[in-house]
This record gives C-alpha cells, structure tokens and sequence, in this order.
C-alpha cells in the first residue's frame, strides 16, 4: 500500500501532493536530500516491534542502528535497575500499572509481561522465577512477604510461598495498607525501583518518537523555513 | 560563557548528590533520540545532540540547584 504524500518542503514554501514515499529536503549545502520511507505503515509496525527495526527495513541503517542502540540499552538498563520487576502489566484497581502503558511502547521486549500477566492472573506461579517471599498467612507477622534466603529459610512451614517473577506482577493479595509484595519492592530496592521504572518508560516514549520518524521522516527544518518562523528575510 | 559555566558545576552537583548521575545515559539517550528525528545524517545528528544535551543538563543544573539551595530555607 503507498502512502499519499507531500514533498513537503520546497524552498519556495509550496508543496504539492503525490502517490508516494520518498520525501525530498533541499539542504543548505544546495544538494538535495532524498529519504526513501517505502511502506511507511510496514516500518511503523517493525519500529513498534524491535525498536531501530523500521529504519533498518527503509534502509535507514545508521538510524535504525541509532535508535536500537539507545532505546533497547535504556530499557534495559531500567530494566535491570529494577532487578526485572518496573516492567509488569497490572490494571487492577488496586495496582494500576500505568507505566506499563508507554513502556509497552518498546514492543516486543515488554510482551514477557502480558505473558506472565496472563499465567498469574489466577494465581498461578510465574515463569522465571527471581526469588521466594513468605505468604501472607504466615505466623510471624514480621516475615510476611518477606524474601525468602539462606539465613530465614529453616521459617519456610510450607511450599506454598510467593513468587517474584521476571517481569510478572506482584505476588498475593494487595493490601490497602500497603503492606505487601509491592511495598516490599519499593522498600528492597528503594529509588532504584523508581528510577527503573523511569528509564523503561522513557525508553517506550524515545520508541514512540523512533516510530514517527519511521512514518513520516525525519523533521528537518531548512535554513529559509528557519529564516521565515523567525521573521527574518529568507535568503540571510 | 554562562552554559560553560553551569556545565562545570554538574560534577560538583553530582558529588553532593551521587543520584544525580542516573540523569546522564538517560539524558544522552533522549538527546540522541530527539537529534535523530531532526535530521537524516549523523554529523547532523551528533550536532543537534550536543546542543540538546547542554540545555537539558543546564536546565536541570539550574532547577537542582534552585531547589537545593530552597532546602537551607525549609530547615
């Protein structure tokens, strides 16, 4: 499917329409600039997928290359910050999620999450679990949701414990008071909890920006526009 | 001559308070980004990235340190 499109920017101002993907910016250096987008919709699909992934099938390489580079460390660097626990999906009333929102932005990288929304969401355990943590009925209040290690382990009275899963929502009951798995990830990892989750959802926002350009180009402004939003003669 | 300046407190700002360096990857990264969707070629690009990476961190430098400075009044 092509796209109707408009050479856009003409050093004159005027544009014109036609059946096609490649856009055309005159350059200062008075050589023509010329950005093949084939099948703009095909791109963004790819962009939103793997990020870089649109600009690589436009043979757009540097960009694309660009791009994954900077959105995939960011996330996982959150990622990672959050020791794999900033990126779940959770839209309960009691745990509302919405950070999962832009980070799902990242494409496929963020899917693990739907997966391990889907497994737990009638109580089972998740894939790839990360650690143990004592339930909620236990006897000793202060071991509650507590992670389960060496030290505390001889306290385990049965096999049915919590489980923190890579990017799987928190395990057990949400608690109004705030005393739960949740709270105990905040309380673990502190703002490298927060920050974790920072740098995933600009990740999926800086992906958001990739799949624009992938669409529609990259939104250069020649010096004449620059001259002309500026009020200044065009030719200065 | 003022950007030079308040880019040299950034590692000053950043000693006081050790956080403060999480900002950087995710200010290259958003500069890099919003430079790439600027321009097509990559000296291009590099360029746009650096100017955006001083303002943001001159931003932030300015904003940090207005509030740093308000918690001496707060005490």
């Amino acid at each position: 499917m092509r796209l109707l499109r408009y050479n856009r920017v003409f050093l004159d101002g005027s544009f014109e329409l036609n059946d096609m993907t490649e856009i055309v910016f005159p350059q200062d250096d008075n050589e023509s600039l010329t950005v093949d987008l084939r099948n703009p919709y095909l791109a963004a699909l790819l962009a939103w997928l793997v990020p870089g992934a649109g600009h690589f099938y436009q043979r757009r390489r540097a960009k694309g290359a660009l791009f994954c580079i900077c959105v995939l460390s960011t996330f996982i660097f959150g990622l990672g910050l959050g020791r794999g626990r900033v990126v779940y999906a959770s839209f309960g009333a009691e745990d509302f999620r919405w950070q999962y929102v832009p980070q799902l932005a990242c494409g496929i990288v963020s899917f693990p999450a739907l997966a391990q929304k889907a497994i737990t969401q009638d109580g089972g355990d998740p894939m790839w679990v990360l650690c143990e943590r004592f339930p909620e009925n236990h006897p000793n209040r202060n071991l509650r949701f507590t992670k389960i290690t060496p030290e505390n382990e001889d306290q385990k009275l049965t096999e049915a414990t919590l489980k923190d899963g890579f990017m799987a929502p928190p395990a057990g009951p949400k608690l109004a008071r705030g005393d739960d798995v949740l709270s105990k990830w905040h309380f673990d990892y502190r703002h490298d909890f927060e920050m974790g989750s920072l740098f995933t959802v600009v990740a999926g926002l800086l992906n958001l920006m990739a799949i624009y350009d992938a669409v529609v180009g990259p939104a250069i402004i020649s010096r004449a526009q620059k001259n002309r939003l500026e009020g200044q003669p065009e030719d200065s | 001559m003022l950007i030079g300046n308040l880019l040299t407190l950034w590692p000053m700002l950043a000693l006081v308070t050790p956080r403060l360096w999480y900002a950087v990857p995710l200010v290259v990264a958003v500069s890099l980004v919003w430079g790439a969707t600027r321009h097509e070629r990559l000296r291009e690009i590099a360029a746009h990235s650096v100017r955006s990476l001083i303002w943001v961190l001159t931003f932030v430098s300015i904003v940090f340190a207005l509030i740093y400075v308000s918690g001496y009044f707060t005490q």
